[in-house]
């Protein structure tokens, strides 16, 4: 009955202040536009630019134009998906080049040299002859860079071989680790997107408790019948549905951009509510060292993004190996629940990961969970409703 | 008074924040049904009594007792026997006059009719009806204020602790909650604070006038004024220093009308014949060839014991 009337009245605050509520549910569906907006359905197309100084020599075949046919190759490269793997532009000056490099509208700079067709000739003719050389310029910072770096030896060495008529005593075949489909970027950004709303429930809860102590209505439900259990848990019930709601939103909005999931919806929702739980009992312990709404949208936005960015939903983070356990290492972000929420949405999403296989991260959730829970209302009480 | 009549009973109640002893061994106890005026000036150590007496503040020292049973930490939660309108404006501002009074009711465990009735009567007796759909943000200060007494009555309270409930209110306001609350006296007790003398007269049966976190009286408000003397009070003011000048020749006159004090240009009096002495006091003046600036005859007030008490130095 009292949980109920708190639930119903902590309900109506949360549509009635329908700001920050609608802001915790788009934030999720607009990132997701966002990221879309900027990597596309396909995977990332890396910028090179060219200066081929190469001159053709002649071969037996007729003439050896290797420059050009380098630059036809590394054009006609393709993902799966049919779309290409590099824009081509070739360029005069390396000058030219090393401007765009440093603004970052390309990735990487080649050169390849006058005498590059003559070398790869005399290595034909003479398998002891000086190799052709290609000099890769780029930011070694730039992640792009490596990558396309990557990529551009990989066309560059089959198209030697082939002409060379060399066979590398090598095969590499790749294998995509998605349950029998190609990720694109985009693609593996989705679980950290939908944690993102997941996440936005810390301002929502955080600012239900606050508003409480802000208002001096706390008093009044201290007096009252209402235990800490049926506060607690009428707020708590009251985020995971905004949550599951925020996340719901932005799932839609990741299938309407085109993301389809390879896992299971009920398993992806489960981990979503345990998760929104998670994030409920950190606000707690947010809420417990606040006593404004200005101090939760100021200083409340720290937690927020530490949330935000040590759960890797912005970008990988180095790991951080805080010790071992039967053989299972445990990570300092893996403190964060959201972090595991992040791991789980991957492996259910883009892996179609069952129960069985998420059993770290559910248990994690949930030890997380259960220990922030604890600690976040023992301070809450400490701080904002013990009888002093 | 006979301790069985009293709802609530206080003994040496001590608390200290830090060097400062706010409340320091105040001892009373509040008759079952009266309205009880606690009065003091800032920083007397009202709010910090009110707040210990309903279990919001813990006591360093010294019993509370309400309706026979001694209070310890914790004991106050779900007390239905309570009600506390606190000094604050303290409402939901999302929510209607309704909605609040109804929450509150439930959360005292009335069943959802009940508290609806009850809402309902509320926001009549307040004169809040129209506005029971409103959200408590839209409505004005002198009525977020009648809601926050309101939302104080909700679950019933034998004992209803009322804060400064009348701080900021209009005229009419005033006038509905001095009525209401002296309506519920004999079936509900009342403990009030406030600063307002004249209210305080209205509305108590009995005024305690606490400072310095001491007892100084406590009796009726009749009582208390009696202590000034009996008869009414004369306030004569002149444009010279009152005490230097005219009070050392007054001194033939105390015989016959009690004692006269002087304070800057004033000379005042309080007696049963002070109508008869003001001629013989304008004789003196014209005398001393002293000017006359201003004459006030009237009944004495609780202000005027209230300031005689506790003094007229200015506090926080």
């Amino acid at each position: 009955m009292r949980f109920l009337a708190y639930l119903q009245k902590t309900f109506k605050e949360n549509v009635r202040e329908w700001k920050i509520t609608v802001l915790a549910l788009v934030f999720g569906p607009f990132f997701v536009y966002m990221m879309y907006a900027y990597f596309g359905s396909a995977t990332v197309r890396y910028t090179l630019l060219v200066v081929n100084r190469d001159r053709a020599v002649p071969a037996a075949s007729g003439r050896l134009g290797a420059g050009d046919d380098l630059l036809a190759q590394w054009r006609a490269a393709k993902y799966p998906d049919g779309k290409a793997v590099f824009q081509v532009k070739e360029i005069a000056e390396a000058e030219e080049g090393i401007r765009e490099l440093q603004d970052r509208s390309a990735d990487l700079l080649l050169l390849i040299p006058a005498d590059f067709s003559l070398r790869l000739s005399e290595c034909m003719e003479n398998k002891n002859g000086a190799v052709p050389r290609l000099t890769n310029v780029g930011d070694h910072s730039n992640v792009r860079f490596t990558v396309a770096t990557a990529f551009v030896d990989f066309v560059a060495y089959a198209y030697i071989s082939q002409v060379a008529k060399v066979v590398m005593p090598l095969q590499v075949d790749f294998q995509p680790v998605a349950a029998g489909r190609d990720l694109s970027e985009f693609d593996l950004y989705v679980p950290a997107l939908l944690v993102l709303a997941i996440i936005m429930v810390l301002f929502t809860a955080a600012a239900s408790l606050i508003k409480e102590v802000d208002k001096g209505t706390i008093s009044r439900l201290i007096l009252s019948r209402l235990t800490a259990f049926e506060f607690l848990g009428a707020i708590a019930a009251n985020q995971v549905l905004i949550s599951t709601a925020a996340l719901g939103l932005t799932y839609l909005a990741a299938l309407h951009v085109g993301y389809r999931s390879a896992g299971s919806l009920a398993l992806f929702l489960l981990v979503g509510a345990l998760s929104s739980l998670a994030v409920v009992a950190i606000s707690l312990l947010v809420a417990a060292f606040m006593r404004t709404i200005f101090e939760l949208l100021t200083v409340g936005v720290f937690p927020f993004f530490v949330l935000m960015f040590f759960s890797e939903c912005m970008f990988p983070l180095p790991r951080i190996t805080l010790f071992r356990l039967a053989g299972h290492a445990f990570y300092a972000n893996d403190l964060l629940p959201t972090a595991l929420t992040v791991k789980a949405f991957n492996k259910i999403l883009n892996f179609r990961a069952g129960l069985g296989d998420l059993s770290y991260e559910l248990g994690g959730i949930v030890v997380l969970t259960v220990l922030y829970f604890v600690l976040g209302a023992w301070l809450f009480h400490r701080r904002h409703v013990r009888v002093r | 008074m006979a301790e069985a009549d009293a709802i609530l009973k206080v003994e040496g109640l001590t608390r200290r924040y830090g060097a400062l002893t706010a409340v320091d061994g105040l001892s009373f106890a509040v008759r079952r049904g009266e309205v009880f005026g606690f009065l003091g000036p800032n920083g007397a150590g009202k709010t910090t009594t009110i707040k210990m007496m309903c279990g919001l503040l813990r006591p360093h020292g010294g019993s509370i007792e309400i309706a026979g049973r001694r209070m310890r930490a914790g004991d106050w939660k779900g007390l239905r026997c309570i009600g506390v309108c606190p000094q604050d404006i303290v409402l939901w501002d999302t929510m209607t006059c309704r909605e609040q009074l109804e929450f509150m009711g439930r959360a005292y465990d009335l069943e959802w009719k009940c508290a609806r009735r009850r809402a309902g009567a509320l926001l009549a007796a307040f004169g809040l009806a129209e506005k029971g759909g409103h959200l408590a943000r839209t409505l004005s200060g002198g009525m977020r204020r009648r809601l926050n007494i309101a939302l104080a009555l909700v679950h019933e309270p034998e004992v209803l602790f009322l804060d400064e409930p009348q701080a900021g209110l209009d005229p009419q306001s005033r006038v509905l909650v001095r009525e209401y609350v002296r309506g519920l006296a004999g079936r509900t007790t009342v403990v009030l604070t406030t600063h307002d003398m004249e209210e305080a007269e209205k509305m108590s049966d009995r005024v305690c006038i606490v400072d310095h976190g001491r007892l100084l009286v406590l009796d009726t408000v009749a009582g208390i004024k009696a202590g000034l003397g009996q008869g009414d009070l004369f306030e004569v003011r002149i444009t010279e220093d009152a005490s230097g000048r005219l009070l050392p020749h007054l001194a033939g006159l105390e015989g016959r009308a009690g004692r006269f004090t002087a304070r800057g240009n004033t000379v005042s009096l309080v007696a049963e014949d002070a109508a008869a002495v003001l001629p013989l006091v304008l004789q003196r003046i014209r005398e001393q060839g002293l000017h006359l600036e201003d004459v006030r005859l009237r009944q004495t007030t609780l202000e005027d014991a209230f300031i005689r008490l506790t003094g007229r130095g200015l506090r926080e």
